[in-house]
């Protein structure tokens, strides 16, 4: 019993470890791929006039080139720091929306209540993928707009998590006695309510930070989006689909490989989060 | 089968000799050669002030320590030692030498079995026995044997914790040990099932050992009572012996605490002027129904009283009588349906908005809960000074250092040694402070303490109500107290009111009521209520 709860804590831990490398790798690389390019220690992602293309991975172009001569490799790093700041912003966004929304309709009830629970939930029955497609077509392409595109997909989430743990926490004492003092429902949500309901947002941030990597990607494969002047790792792979029947494997692997451990380490560290704080007080109880 | 205790001669039915028991990772051992003997039929209270390693003892009887624990020194359970015992022999042993009544009965149950199933396991795992012996024991206790398969739930706290009553006498055990066996229960029906469970040992023949913190209780139940202090037996002496003349500093001391809480009795402040006038007071909860003919809960139904500055006046009544409902009307957080409040001459019931959060300023509640009426995630320092920010009485540097005065005040000293802990790292007497504290940080005129004494232990209850009344001789207080004990409320108050079904049913001075209560509601509590024998 003892080993097995020290075993899973630890495989959490180490998770959270991995995940937490992870992350920052890549927020270094997002960070530091425009500079070196700014420097020319890199070539820019969107120039291939003079290279070969479809060229195979060598010690010119470590990932090889594309079917417009573009290096793999740069526009591989260089989508980092897209996929990184369009699910960055557009979760702050859904934070900023999704969490107020969501106290104020679990502290108040009633009419309020019941009228954005009923939006929140029409949107979130709607698949993902196809509400953030439709909104990507209206909006048009554009970081911005990817951004909002993706926000109001995870609004609802933050809005469902936050509701409901208003809507119990608002019935404790420590509630009634604030009221019984004389407080008012602002100064209510901001000091009794936020700091009690916000405890399970950080672990739907991260694992909701690794579905927007996915639905970003989606959108570039499906056209949507991002202008096609700034790499992407979607519309890159979309691009790759076609040559990869002629064997011409590179420019459909370093993409996708980065997509991947990037979704890998939000999730890691996800899923540590969620353990480090739903066992913390446990630890410190007992 | 364990071996029953031979009739002749009574052979000790638990025997405790210079037991040791520590917990892993703790310096200091629990029990610190305890010396305790039981005979067949005789009853035992284990009293003494939190910590003390009351519940310990039950534990290292049971063999239910934490691994890890170390237990040495003599322990027999008729006649065997549990720690010599093979697993299937010392469950055995667990069941039908000893039966267990815990504190909380809901957290003990399954609450996916039926009440019948639960008695089924308990005969079952031990000598096998049907449908036939549940019912009888469930009708032994004084439940009706055709809820045999309601479930938990379904059941008040009481009838909880008779059904555990009978779980725990169904294999007729030669010892019962109850912890804290009527602590969440209301006054009326703790009296009931302490009766219930003496009947049943009596007729059982079982041995009882009480572990309570309430001498009045302990005294009432049981022969003789042992006191504890860190771990070791500071006194044991029969019952009346104890409680009229304690021999140890701690036994004197808790029969003090116990004397103080209930005795003395509270002269009347001369003529003073009225803070609170409460005429007709309705406050009626709307049930499900259709709109010509509504139907109402009436928890509150025409309460009228008058309190002067300085003045106490105690509200008793038995769980549902409507007096939490009055306090929460007052307060505004349960509707109101008719009737005047007036405070201070201003009619509460005619301000709205802004002017009505200032005039309430002057009336501040102190709840039952100390721990559930603090945000969990503030500050005690911050919890204190919130009140001040949220009328804006004070900046938020002023209103810090005010509510470290605050704390003093409440004998929490020195408070910035408080202020930066969490409401949970603070004892319960420390967070009940804290809420007072925070209650008057607004200098009301008029304090309502709603249980507020019930949930701490004998000592410290003593301490608290001696805060409140030194803070309202200094302050000019009118408070308005609330509790189903009326030992408490007949000493501590000026005037008792009593309340049934939502009306106040009788009123006068707290010692004449005790002596001689003339509604029936006032007969049964003072009944229920167990009190410390008279000093000749």
């Amino acid at each position: 019993m003892v080993t097995s709860r020290l075993g899973a804590r630890s495989l959490s831990a180490r998770m959270a470890r991995w995940g937490i490398a992870i992350v920052a790798f890549y927020g270094l690389i997002a960070l530091f791929t425009p500079l070196l390019v700014h420097g020319s220690l890199l070539p820019d992602p969107n120039a291939g006039l003079e290279n070969p293309i479809y060229a195979p991975p060598s010690f010119g172009h470590w990932c090889g080139t594309d079917r417009l001569g573009r290096d793999v490799c740069v526009r591989t790093l260089a989508g980092s720091s897209v996929a990184l700041q369009v699910v960055l912003s557009a979760l702050v966004l859904a934070l900023v929306i999704g969490v107020p929304l969501g106290m104020v309709s679990g502290y108040l009830g009633g009419g309020v209540d019941r009228v954005l629970v009923l939006v929140m939930d029409t949107l979130y029955t709607l698949p993902v993928l196809l509400l953030s497609v439709v909104l990507a077509f209206l909006l048009g392409r554009g970081l911005p707009n990817a951004a909002a595109a993706l926000c109001v997909v995870y609004v609802p989430q933050y809005f469902r998590v936050v509701r409901n743990q208003s809507a119990q926490v608002k019935a404790e004492l420590f509630i009634e006695a604030a009221r019984s003092l004389g407080a008012g429902p602002a100064w209510i949500l901001r000091r009794y309510l936020f700091r009690n309901v916000i405890t399970s947002v950080p672990v739907l941030l991260t694992l909701n930070a690794a579905d927007a990597v996915l639905v970003l990607g989606g959108l570039g494969f499906l056209g949507l989006g991002l202008p096609e002047t700034i790499p992407e790792w979607g519309s890159d792979l979309q691009q790759a689909l076609t040559a990869l029947p002629t064997g011409i494997w590179w420019t459909a692997l370093f993409p996708g490989l980065a997509m991947f451990v990037l979704v890998l380490g939000l999730s890691f560290l996800g899923e540590g989060l969620e353990h480090w704080l739903s066992g913390a007080p446990a630890g410190s109880d007992g | 089968m364990a071996p029953r205790a031979p009739s002749i001669p009574p052979a000790p039915v638990l025997r405790i000799g210079a037991l040791q028991v520590r917990y892993p990772g703790s310096e200091r051992p629990t029990l610190d050669g305890l010396d305790l003997t039981l005979s067949a039929g005789e009853r035992l209270a284990l009293v003494g002030p939190s910590g003390c390693g009351k519940s310990t003892v039950a534990r290292a009887v049971l063999q239910l320590l934490p691994p890890g624990s170390s237990c040495e020194g003599e322990l027999l359970l008729t006649g065997q030692d549990p720690r010599q015992l093979r697993r299937a022999a010392l469950r055995r042993l667990r069941g039908e030498a000893v039966g267990l009544v815990f504190q909380d009965p809901m957290t003990r149950l399954n609450p996916l079995l039926t009440i019948g199933e639960h008695l089924r396991d308990t005969l079952a795992a031990h000598r096998g026995g049907g449908r036939q012996r549940a019912r009888e024991l469930l009708a032994r206790v004084g439940i009706d044997p055709e809820r045999y398969g309601s479930f938990p739930h379904e059941f008040s706290g009481g009838m909880r914790q008779r059904l555990a009553i009978a779980l725990a006498l169904a294999l007729q055990p030669p010892l019962v040990i109850a912890d804290e066996p009527t602590t969440s229960l209301d006054v009326a029906v703790a009296g009931q099932v302490m009766a219930q469970l003496s009947d049943l040992c009596t007729e059982t023949g079982s041995a009882l050992l009480l572990i309570s913190h309430d001498l009045a209780m302990a005294g009432r139940w049981c022969d003789r009572i042992a006191v504890l202090d860190q771990g070791r037996l500071v006194e044991e002496a029969p019952s009346h012996q104890l409680l009229t003349t304690p021999a140890s500093p701690l036994a004197q001391r808790l029969v003090g605490a116990a004397r103080l809480r209930e005795g003395g009795h509270s002269e009347a402040p001369a003529a003073a002027p009225v803070l609170l006038e409460v005429e007709e007071l309705r406050s009626w909860h709307p049930l499900p129904s259709v709109p010509w003919q509504p139907r109402w809960i009436k928890a509150v139904d025409g309460v009228s009283l008058t309190l002067h500055e300085g003045e106490t006046i105690g509200l008793v009544g038995a769980s549902g009588c409507g007096k939490s409902s009055l306090c929460r009307a007052l307060m505004g957080l349960a509707p109101v349906r008719g009737g005047a409040v007036r405070l201070q001459g201003v009619d509460l019931r005619q301000l709205r908005g802004r002017s009505l959060r200032r005039a309430r300023r002057r009336l501040q509640m102190v709840f039952q809960d100390p721990l559930a009426c603090l945000n969990p995630q503030m500050t005690v320092g911050e919890a204190v000074a919130d009140p001040l920010l949220i009328h804006g009485l004070a900046s938020r540097p002023e209103a810090r250092r005010r509510a470290r005065q605050q704390l003093a005040l409440v004998g929490l000293d020195p408070p910035e040694s408080f202020e930066g802990r969490l409401p949970r790292q603070l004892s319960g007497g420390q967070q009940q402070r804290v809420a007072i504290a925070r209650a008057l940080i607004l200098e009301p005129q008029v304090l309502l303490c709603d249980e507020s004494v019930s949930m701490l232990d004998a000592e410290v209850q003593a301490e608290v109500l001696a805060l409140l009344r030194r803070l309202q001789e200094q302050l000019g207080l009118g408070l308005l107290f609330i509790t189903h004990d009326l030992s408490v409320a007949g000493g501590f108050c000026h005037r008792v009111l009593v309340l049934d079904g939502g009306r106040v049913v009788e009123e006068g001075a707290g010692a004449e009521l005790l002596s001689h209560p003339r509604a029936a509601i006032t007969r049964t509590l003072v009944e229920a209520c167990p009190r410390l024998p008279a000093l000749s």
